[in-house]
């Protein structure tokens, strides 16, 4: 069996079917431990985060402020997945897909929380003021030194996955859109990416928080712009659109208005894919990547930044819910079902007022912000691994794969990277799993007014 | 010169002693708040002055001094005459020794004055709520010089509501607020304030001793229970119940500062 070939069954295993099921199981498992804290303290959540906005600038002591911390993870999450990726969703399962995924992101809610839970209850703080977090600590110092091995392979899966979703397939999408939009070199493109996303890593993570403070709004502000005007085109559609998305929940038929003129018929088990797939990856709540940003939040409490979690996914979904309704609620998907993703949301995006430039710029403001956050989370689990002497060597490497992603050629390792990416969530799971009675055990201390009791501090 | 503390020497004894001796010159006692002189001719107490107090009155706040620096200086004469040498006089100086032996006020006459919640479910007769509004927020020696009553008459007011719990004493630092950002804490608590424990561990430092906080909105001022907490840095930490209190909500600026129980 070579390489490749191995690479495939893994691939088709972490993103298999059972393995969402694992991540299902884990969500309401920790909603569970966290008495079901997405559901009964949202409103808490949404004021100590939203409703604090004022308080963004406003830091506890650390190097960067809580909001900034759900804004790096918020720029890594919040992706071209959003768009491309949920109208691919709705192509393959049709509407129905997108129920399914509103259920898993309300299960995913908790998975999120705990991951930022976590992360900041064992974070390492060093006398420089600087913070190393994320899965890899939680599981080194949560499960003990005998999982050190559990910890390590978290680690390693990030720092190459980095290159793949973070980086080879998000300078792709940059320099695509690009040339397709304004005709612009692939390398040059890649030239100017390499150098952004060079300039911002080698600011470290306070470099990093400036950024994704001012790109995420800007994220969600184009996104608007871009969305809105064809919801309202559709309007008339969408009451239609939220029906079918329940009527076509547990299976759907199109007599002959799919891709090609084809009769297309969907069981349960591939809407159900469809769906849930979207509800696991577009938001990464399992994968532990958002944990290594909410780290590095200072934080009276862990809990406080577990509810920047919880907004996370709030907005996530409402990004991708708007993209999922105007698809559907335009028809165009009935043309596409089982078809081109690309090209679908292309032909979505053609009838905006400002014409398909808006979803060129678009998926290129969203691929650099994934681009300069998941460059971070690799970096952070390189200095796991090899501690700091890596991080400019890393961030070298990092933005050279950045101008080479343009240029296209590299399918091979953008595959083996996907894999390392969902391989990541099987540390994190078990992790998750073992230490989901502490994340209720801090939520029930911080309605309780206790304060926080840090862990002790080992070598 | 003669000199010491009343500590060591009571001023009846002292006076006692100095009229006895049938001196003539001025006691002078310094306390941190004012300067008192009581002028003696022949043994005779001729004239004594605080600050605009004059005559038996002024002798009335120094007789319930329990502590001061004192010095008698032989040489100057009375600028002016106060007080008789009648033996009127003299038991009236007498009677108020004695009263003010049966008023148990704190020997810290700098301690300032502050009405608490108590007083507000009180019922206080005219006179008590008329000294318990002029001594809000004085110092214990501005009340009793300032206010519309003799001293001794504002001392018997004073210490039945200090004694009440109407009336609380209190140290007033030199330690400036503290400008804090409001976060809020969640349980059925009541009366804490979380602060961060550096910000905890300086004020103990300065203050030597365990201390409350005062706690000033844009609206109103209260006292709350520290409580140091880790990362709390520029926040101050309130429970729902006292915030509701308060009317205060996350992310409110409010001025902290401590003050010595």
């Amino acid at each position: 069996m070579d390489i490749l070939t191995l690479n495939d069954y893994v691939n088709r295993v972490v993103y298999g079917e059972w393995m969402m099921l694992v991540f299902i199981l884990v969500g309401l498992y920790l909603s569970l431990r966290s008495g079901f804290v997405q559901f009964r303290r949202l409103g808490v959540a949404l004021s100590e985060t939203l409703g604090a906005i004022r308080e963004r600038f406003l830091s506890f002591g650390g190097q960067i402020t809580p909001f900034q911390a759900a804004m790096v993870a918020m720029s890594a999450t919040i992706g071209t997945g959003h768009i491309i990726g949920m109208v691919g969703a709705v192509l393959l399962g049709g509407p129905g897909a997108v129920l399914w995924m509103w259920i898993v992101y309300l299960v995913g809610m908790a998975t999120k929380f705990a991951e930022a839970v976590l992360a900041v209850h064992y974070r390492r703080e060093f006398a420089d003021g600087s913070v190393l977090g994320g899965p890899m600590v939680y599981i080194r110092y949560g499960l003990g030194p005998r999982m050190a091995w559990l910890a390590a392979l978290f680690a390693l899966f990030t720092a190459a996955a980095a290159f793949g979703i973070g980086n080879l397939s998000q300078a792709g999408a940059v320099g695509a859109a690009l040339a397709q939009e304004f005709n612009v070199p692939p390398a040059i493109t890649g030239l100017l990416v390499a150098l952004l996303v060079g300039f911002l890593l080698s600011g470290g993570v306070r470099s990093v928080a400036r950024f994704a403070q001012v790109v995420v709004p800007l994220k969600l502000a184009f996104f608007l712009l871009a969305i809105l005007p064809l919801l309202l085109a559709h309007l008339e559609g969408l009451p239609a659109a939220l029906a079918l998305v329940v009527s076509s929940a547990f299976s759907f038929q199109a007599a002959a208005g799919g891709f090609a003129g084809a009769a297309v018929a969907l069981g349960l088990a591939e809407i159900l894919k469809a769906g849930v797939g979207r509800g696991i990856f577009a938001n990464e709540a399992g994968l532990g990547s958002a944990a290594i940003a909410h780290a590095q939040a200072q934080v009276d409490h862990p809990v406080r930044q577990g509810f920047w979690g919880l907004t996370e996914m709030l907005l996530s979904l409402t990004v991708t819910t708007l993209t999922a309704l105007t698809f559907i609620a335009s028809g165009h998907w009935q043309r596409f079902l089982g078809g081109d993703r690309v090209e679908a949301a292309r032909v979505l995006f053609s009838e905006h007022p400002l014409g398909g430039v808006v979803l060129g710029l678009l998926l290129a403001v969203f691929a650099l912000g994934t681009m300069v956050s998941w460059g971070f989370y690799g970096e952070e689990g390189a200095a796991y691994l090899f501690g700091e002497g890596i991080r400019w060597p890393y961030r070298l490497t990092f933005a050279t794969f950045a101008f080479m992603g343009p240029l296209g050629g590299l399918a091979a390792l953008t595959s083996v990277a996907d894999t390392l990416n969902g391989l990541m969530a099987v540390p994190n799971l078990i992790a998750l799993l073992a230490l989901g009675g502490l994340v209720g055990r801090l939520v029930q201390e911080f309605f309780n007014g206790m304060p926080w009791q840090p862990p002790e501090e080992e070598d | 010169m003669l000199s010491g503390n009343l500590a060591e020497f009571p001023l009846l004894r002292l006076l006692e002693a100095l009229m006895g001796a049938a001196r003539n010159g001025v006691l002078r006692i310094e306390h941190p708040s004012f300067v008192g002189r009581i002028y003696l001719e022949g043994g005779h107490l001729v004239h004594a002055e605080v600050g605009s107090l004059r005559g038996l009155q002024a002798l009335e706040l120094l007789a319930g001094l329990r502590s001061a620096p004192f010095s008698f200086d032989s040489e100057p004469g009375s600028p002016e005459r106060s007080i008789e040498g009648s033996l009127e006089a003299h038991q009236l100086i007498l009677h108020q020794f004695e009263a003010w032996g049966e008023i148990a006020l704190p020997d810290d006459w700098e301690l300032s004055l502050r009405a608490t919640s108590a007083h507000k479910n009180a019922q206080l007769s005219p006179l008590e709520a008329s000294v318990l509004g002029q001594a809000q927020g004085k110092s214990l020696a501005q009340a009793l010089m300032n206010g519309r009553l003799s001293p001794l008459e504002t001392a018997q007011v004073l210490n039945k509501l200090l004694r009440l719990g109407m009336l609380e004493a209190y140290t007033r630092l030199a330690i400036g607020p503290e400008p804090l950002v409001v976060l809020t804490l969640y349980g059925g608590e009541q009366g804490v304030a979380a602060i961060d424990e550096n910000l905890f561990s300086r004020w103990q430092g300065l203050l030597g001793q365990a201390f409350m906080l005062r706690l000033r909105s844009k609206t109103q001022e209260t006292t709350l229970r520290p409580e140091p907490r880790p990362k709390m840095q520029g926040r101050v930490g309130l429970f729902e119940r006292d915030l509701r209190q308060l009317r205060l909500s996350r992310g409110a600026s409010v001025e902290v500062w401590p003050e010595a129980k």
